[in-house]
């Protein structure tokens, strides 16, 4: 089974104040995956840290029930609703950790390893998700 | 002066196999930002970490005011070469692939400012940081 897909990034700003000259800040990519491997992770959490473990090694399934075993990881995107930061972090190598709030995600790339995956412990509870993209080769 | 923006991200992917039930794994978030400060640093970055700095900052608005930040909550960054993006005062760190940016949420604030290197040679690179 194959797959499509997509990530968007897209940051723009602009001054409000009529009477200068406005500035125009943006930052914006579009990044196609025409093949490779998606898995997804949800739930909720409370105070306590959860530890996901390697992904090398998931019980993730494709729409036709097969295994989905990751060979390497090469993007992460992650968001956390919780009204308190919470972090996801590579407690194996130590390549990434990144925080989301409130429900607004953070991405990050990653140099092709298998990460084991940590969420930190913390204020309140929440809910997250947590997609790991095998196969980008910009 | 006020600003008005927004950071905006979406990541969707789908099975293209027809036969079987097709599953669909998305994430996307948009969120304006009505307030605050936002300045853009670019420049020429090598393999050693070259400090982008928030407090005090050399950055100036649209009326010639400085734009020197308090926090630096999320900081978009992307790079034409592989590259490495730390909180100086965080644990937060970040990859970023060849001209594909990445979003980074600063724990600390960004009080301190960023690092910024690549893994290898020279790059240039784009960074977007907004805070109070």
């Amino acid at each position: 089974m194959t797959l499509d897909g997509r990530v968007n990034v897209d940051v723009l700003f602009h001054d409000v104040n009529g009477t200068s000259a406005i500035k125009v800040v943006t930052l914006n990519n579009s990044q196609e995956f025409p093949d490779g491997k998606v898995a997804v992770i949800t739930g909720t959490a409370g105070t306590a840290g959860i530890t996901f473990g390697s992904i090398g090694q998931t019980t993730y399934r494709n729409a036709a029930g097969q295994a989905v075993l990751m060979d390497s990881v090469e993007r992460v995107i992650f968001t956390w609703s919780g009204d308190f930061q919470r972090a996801i972090y590579d407690y194996g190598d130590n390549q990434f950790y990144m925080q989301s709030v409130g429900g607004v995600p953070a991405v990050t790339c990653y140099p092709a390893f298998i990460p084991a995956i940590e969420m930190s412990a913390g204020v309140g509870t929440g809910t997250y998700k947590i997609i790991l993209c095998e196969k980008f080769n910009p | 002066m006020s600003i008005e923006g927004r950071i905006s991200v979406d990541a969707t992917f789908h099975d293209k196999s027809g036969d079987e039930a097709l599953n669909v794994v998305s994430l996307s978030a948009s969120r304006e930002y009505l307030t605050g400060k936002v300045a853009v640093v670019t420049g020429t970055v090598g393999a050693s970490n070259q400090i982008i700095q928030t407090q005090p900052s050399a950055y100036r608005d649209a009326a010639g005011s400085l734009v020197s930040f308090n926090n630096t909550n999320i900081i978009a960054f992307t790079c034409s070469s592989n590259a490495i993006l730390t909180e100086v005062s965080g644990q937060g760190y970040s990859r970023a692939f060849a001209n594909t940016p990445v979003v980074l949420h600063s724990e600390a604030g960004g009080i301190d400012g960023f690092y910024i290197r690549t893994n290898s040679g020279t790059a240039t690179y784009t960074a977007v940081m907004y805070g109070d």
